[in-house]
């Protein structure tokens, strides 16, 4: 709906010039219409690491390696079962948002990582949705996986995803996992069978 | 003496650029009053440009960790901040539209349905100052414009609706209008 200036206001008094200036802001507003609302995902910044902060790669972990994967393996097959199984009922981008979380490649890498976290449902899953900008495909069994980060080790992992030549790529997941504003999320890159693979992109 | 006290205000807030600045030392609370400052009016023009409300949240997310990445390259000597921001927001809702090897989704504004990119880029920057100016409003002022603007409500009806004389109504809306005028000088001229 287009309105006049002089059904708004009351031009009496106005000089030529201040007429003229409120009919400019006038046309401003009205073609420039109402800001957007933020949803309420964005309410809050995205956590971010130390400006240019690097990545500690799996690699540097070793001493511990076999016990910490032995853990992994069994959490990660158990959890990715039932979070394989839920993730053709419930996605995030249907759910309400939780919390967004980015996560960032090393800066030479130029990769980004968007996470959404739906609300938990009544048996405890939550639904995620990742979108991922700037990662390389991989060899034909290689496979990208998004993991939990806890105690300095990978806690469970929520999926595992392929990227193609033309990104972004999005997938779904839902995972049955106590999610908090301060659970640390990494994207590993996993040779065939070789879990957890090293980091990739990490959020803060 | 109402918007001589307005103007005092809007100086004492700490300017884009020095926000900028402190975000690229590491100064977290920086970073936030930015992403505060600015976060609606990139998701407006994300959600404009890209036409798809998840890609436009993602863009958000996008351009705010190239602002966290990036502060310490800014340079005040080489203009104020928010034209910088809004560089990298537009590059990250490029990025983003062409990285779907799809056209961006252009919603065509009523006044001008068929205007070339430089025009649309040249509109995208007015709506982005405009609603940048809108946040600087006092809230009682910003919050007749909306009504008058985009509620569809005539002024009688937002007197009724903040029970106010509609008198005051037309007062405030044309403040406000004066007020945006002042910290749009730039595009008025």
């Amino acid at each position: 709906m287009k309105r006049r200036l002089a059904e708004l206001i009351d031009l009496a008094g106005l000089t030529s010039a201040e007429l003229a200036r409120l009919e400019r802001v006038h046309g401003f507003l009205l073609a420039a219409g109402p800001p957007a609302e933020l949803p309420a995902g964005l309410l809050d910044p995205p956590e971010t690491s130390e400006p240019g902060a690097v990545i500690v790669p799996l690699a540097a972990r070793r001493p511990r390696r076999a016990v910490a994967m032995l853990i992994a393996a069994t959490v990660a097959v158990a959890c990715f079962g039932s979070g394989y199984l839920l993730a053709n009922q419930t996605h995030a981008s249907s759910t309400r948002v939780a919390q967004i979380v980015s996560l960032q490649g090393p800066r030479q890498r130029n990769s980004f990582a968007s996470l959404r976290v739906g609300r938990a449902d009544a048996g405890g899953n939550s639904p995620i949705r990742l979108t991922v900008t700037g990662l390389p495909p991989l060899a034909t069994r290689a496979r990208y996986a998004l993991i939990i980060w806890g105690a300095g080790r990978p806690s469970a992992i929520c999926g595992t995803f392929t990227v193609g030549n033309n990104g972004p790529t999005t997938v779904s997941f839902s995972v049955p996992y106590a999610i908090t504003k301060t659970t640390r999320w990494v994207v590993t890159e996993m040779a065939a069978g070789a879990y957890p693979g090293h980091v990739v992109m990490t959020s803060s | 003496m109402g918007v001589a006290f307005s103007i005092l205000r809007m100086a004492s807030v700490c300017s884009d650029g020095e926000l900028i600045e402190r975000a690229g030392a590491g100064d977290r609370s920086a970073f936030d009053k930015l992403y505060r400052r600015y976060s609606r009016q990139v998701f407006g023009l994300a959600l404009r440009r890209l036409g798809d409300r998840g890609r436009a949240e993602d863009a958000v997310q996008e351009t705010f960790v190239s602002v966290w990445r990036s502060a310490r390259t800014y340079r005040p000597e080489r203009g104020p901040g928010a034209p910088w921001l809004y560089g990298i927001a537009r590059n990250a809702i490029v990025d983003r539209s062409r990285a779907r090897n799809e056209p961006a989704a252009e919603v065509p504004d009523e006044t001008s349905t068929d205007v070339g990119p430089d025009e649309r880029a040249e509109q995208a920057w007015t709506q982005w100052n405009v609603h940048r100016a809108l946040e600087r409003l006092p809230e009682r002022e910003r919050e007749v414009i909306a009504l008058a603007y985009w509620s569809e409500l005539s002024q009688s009806e937002v007197a009724a609706r903040l029970g106010i004389p509609l008198g005051t109504v037309k007062t405030r809306t044309r403040s406000a209008l004066m007020h945006l005028a002042e910290l749009l000088e730039g595009e008025l001229e």
